[in-house]
C-alpha cells in the first residue's frame, strides 16, 4: 500500500509551506507539487499506475485548470478510484460545499494555510488512516 | 212619538195608583214597548241583573225595602248604562234635583206628568247615555294608548297658556308629579336654550300661516338638569278665522338614536379623513357576479384620480391591469370567496393609466343576521416605500457580492502570510528557505492585502453614494 500526496496550487508560498507541513506532518515522503489542475491530470494520466493511492490537496481557484475543472476531468477515467481529494481554498461558502457534493472523491475542506495539526488531522482522517 | 217604536221600559213603583197612571201614559206613547212592573227595590235589583236590559228605568224615591240617596246609587250602579228616570212628589223635588249629581239621567215630577213630557225625558235620556257612552269609550282608548305610547303627549291651550301633559313627562323624564306645573311657562323653561330660538321661530311660522302640521326635534331638559333629543310631532288646531287656540302634540325621545347618529358620524369622519384610500363594494345578491363599488372616500379620489362618481357602481377591476401580480389578484379572490379578511400588495392602475404600489387590506361586513353583505378595502400606496425597500435590497444585494468575491481575495495574501510566520517561527522546517526571502513574501502579501481592502472600502463607498 502506498499513498503519494499531490499539492495543486498556482500561488508558490503555499505551494512550499503546504510541502513543509506534508513533509514535517509524515503524510508523505516525498509529495509532488503542481502549478495548476492540469500539469496534475497530465501527471496521472501518463504516471497513474506507479501508485496504488493519490492523495490530492486540491485549489479551486487556479489559471489554466481550476480545481472543479480538474475533478470534472478524471470522472471516469480508470485512475479515479485511486483518488481521495482534499479541497484546499483560502475560503470556504456554501456553494462550494454543495457543489462538492457531485464528486464522490471529496472528503473534506479546509482552509489555506495548512500546518502540521491540519496535516495531522488529514491523516486521521479515517479513509487516509486505512491507507498509510 | 218616542225615537225607537220597540222599547224596554222598567217601572220601579210601589205605590199601585202611580204605577197605574204611569203604565197608561207609557202605554200611549208607545204601545209596542214591553213595560215591566215592579213594586220592590229587591224585585228590581232581580231584573236588572237579568241579561236582557232595559231602555229606561223609571225609579219612585221610596220604596218599602229602600228609599233615598242609598237607593238611586244602587239602582244607578245597577243599570249601568241605562238612564234612569226619577219620579219624585213636590215634598222631594230638592232631592229630586240632587239625584243628577248621583248619575240620574232626569227627574219628573208625578203631579206634573203629561205623555209628551214622558216621550221626550225618554228620548232624551237614552240619547244622553248614549253620548255619554260613547264619550266615555274614546275616553278609555285616550287612556290605552297614552299608558301603551311611549312618547310624552301634550295638550296647549293657547288661549288660557295652560299645558297639559301625559305621564310620559314623569316616565320620560322623570318630573314628580308635584314638580309638573301646567303652564306653557313652564314647559318652555325646559327647553334646551340653544334649541330655543329654533323652536319658537317654527312655531311662529305655523302659527302665522295656520298650518296645522308642526314637527321639530330639539333638546328638552329632565328633572335631573340632563338634555334629552325628543322628536316632537304636534297638531295645531285653528279656529274659523285661522287663529291659533289649542295644540296638541306628541314628542319622542330619541336621545339614544340620536346618539347612535352621533357616534355614526364620528365613524364616519374617520373614514372621510382617513389619508389610506378606502372603498366599500356591496356583496352581489346574484353569486358569480362582480361586487359594485358603493363608497370612496376622499383620499381614493386623490390617490386614484377618479371622483366617486367614477366609481360608484364600478368594480374594483378598474384598479388592476396587465402589471398587477395574478398571484396576488388569486389570492384575493379564494379569500373573499371564502368571506376571509386578507392583505395583498399589488400594481394599481390610476385614472391616468400611471402605476402605484398598493398595499390593500380587504374585509368582509356582516349585518346583525350573520350575513355578509359588504367587502371594505382599505389601501395604501407604498409605492415610495416600494421603490426604497427595492433600492435597499438592491443594495444589499451588490454589497453582499463585494463582501463575498472580497472575502476571497483577502484570504489568500492572508493565508500566504500566515503560513510564511509559521515556517519563521520553526526554525527546522526554514532551513530550505532563506530568513530573507520569506519576509520578503510576507512583506508582498502584506502590501498585496493592503490593496485589496482599500478596493473594497472604495467600492463600498461607491455603493453607499448610489443609494
Amino acid at each position: 500500500m502506498s499513498l503519494k500526496v499531490l499539492i495543486v496550487d498556482d500561488d508558490r508560498m503555499i505551494k512550499l509551506v503546504h510541502k513543509m507541513m506534508v513533509l514535517k506532518s509524515g503524510l508523505c515522503t516525498e509529495p509532488l507539487v503542481f502549478d495548476e489542475g492540469k500539469s496534475a491530470y497530465d501527471f496521472l494520466v501518463s504516471q497513474h499506475a506507479d501508485f496504488d493511492n493519490y492523495l490530492v490537496l486540491l485549489d479551486i481557484n487556479m489559471p489554466i485548470m481550476n480545481g472543479w475543472e480538474f475533478l470534472d476531468a478524471i470522472q471516469g477515467k480508470e485512475f479515479e478510484k485511486k483518488l481521495i481529494v482534499v479541497m484546499v481554498t483560502s475560503s470556504v461558502d456554501t456553494g462550494d460545499r454543495n457543489k462538492a457534493k457531485e464528486y464522490p472523491q471529496i472528503i473534506d475542506f479546509l482552509e489555506k494555510p495548512l500546518k502540521v495539526d491540519a496535516c495531522n488531522y488529514i491523516k486521521n482522517l479515517p479513509s487516509i488512516a486505512s491507507l498509510l | 212619538m218616542l225615537s225607537q217604536e220597540k222599547i224596554r221600559l222598567l217601572v220601579i213603583e210601589d205605590n199601585q195608583g202611580d204605577a197605574f197612571l204611569i203604565r197608561e201614559y207609557l202605554e200611549e206613547i208607545s204601545p209596542e214597548s214591553e213595560i215591566v212592573m215592579v213594586e220592590t227595590f229587591a224585585k228590581a235589583k232581580v231584573q236588572l241583573l237579568l241579561p236582557t236590559k232595559f231602555d229606561s228605568i223609571f225609579l219612585d224615591l221610596s220604596l218599602p225595602d229602600n228609599s233615598g240617596e242609598q237607593l238611586v246609587k244602587e239602582v244607578v250602579e245597577l243599570a249601568m248604562w241605562t238612564p234612569v228616570i226619577v219620579l219624585t212628589g213636590y215634598s222631594d223635588q230638592t232631592f229630586g234635583i240632587k239625584t243628577l249629581s248621583l248619575g240620574v239621567s232626569d227627574y219628573l215630577l208625578k203631579d206634573e206628568l203629561t205623555a209628551p213630557q214622558l216621550t221626550k225625558s225618554i228620548n232624551y235620556s237614552i240619547e244622553r247615555k248614549r253620548i255619554e257612552r260613547k264619550l266615555k269609550k274614546s275616553n278609555e282608548r285616550y287612556e290605552i294608548l297614552s299608558q301603551a305610547t311611549s312618547d310624552t303627549i301634550w295638550d296647549w291651550d293657547i288661549l288660557t297658556g295652560s299645558f297639559y301633559s301625559n305621564h310620559g313627562i314623569t316616565r320620560v323624564f322623570g318630573y314628580a308629579e308635584d314638580k309638573i306645573e301646567n303652564t306653557e311657562k313652564w314647559w318652555h323653561s325646559k327647553i334646551h336654550p340653544d334649541d330655543y330660538e329654533n323652536l319658537a321661530s317654527s312655531l311662529a311660522t305655523n302659527f302665522e300661516d295656520g298650518i296645522s302640521l308642526f314637527q321639530l326635534e330639539y333638546r328638552f331638559r329632565c328633572a335631573d338638569d340632563t338634555y334629552k333629543y325628543v322628536f316632537d310631532r304636534a297638531y295645531l288646531i285653528l279656529d274659523a278665522d285661522k287663529r291659533p287656540i289649542r295644540m296638541i302634540g306628541a314628542m319622542q325621545d330619541i336621545t339614544a338614536k340620536k346618539q347612535e347618529e352621533d357616534k355614526l358620524r364620528l365613524l364616519e369622519s374617520v373614514i372621510t379623513n382617513a389619508t389610506d384610500a378606502i372603498l366599500i363594494t356591496e356583496v352581489a345578491k346574484v353569486p358569480e357576479t362582480e361586487h359594485k363599488i358603493v363608497f370612496a372616500n376622499e383620499a381614493f379620489t386623490k390617490i386614484t384620480g377618479y371622483s366617486r362618481e367614477e366609481v360608484i357602481g364600478k368594480t374594483t377591476a378598474i384598479l388592476t391591469g396587465p402589471n398587477s401580480d395574478i398571484n396576488e389578484l388569486n389570492k384575493l379572490s379564494e379569500a373573499q370567496a371564502n368571506w376571509e379578511t386578507c392583505n395583498v400588495v399589488l400594481v394599481n392602475y390610476k385614472k391616468n393609466g400611471d402605476t402605484f404600489w398598493g398595499s390593500i387590506s380587504v374585509a368582509p361586513v356582516a349585518d346583525k343576521k350573520g350575513g355578509f353583505t359588504h367587502w371594505i378595502y382599505i389601501q395604501r400606496d407604498v409605492t415610495d416605500r416600494r421603490i426604497h425597500l427595492q433600492s435597499i435590497e438592491e443594495q444589499n444585494k451588490r454589497l453582499k457580492e463585494i463582501a463575498w468575491t472580497q472575502s476571497h481575495l483577502v484570504r489568500a495574501p492572508l493565508a500566504r502570510i500566515m503560513g510564511l510566520v509559521s515556517i519563521l517561527k520553526d526554525q527546522e522546517l526554514s532551513e530550505d528557505f532563506s530568513k530573507e526571502e520569506i519576509i520578503d513574501n510576507i512583506a508582498t502579501s502584506a502590501d498585496e492585502l493592503d490593496e485589496i481592502i482599500r478596493n473594497i472600502v472604495q467600492k463600498t463607498e461607491l455603493i453607499k453614494n448610489q443609494v
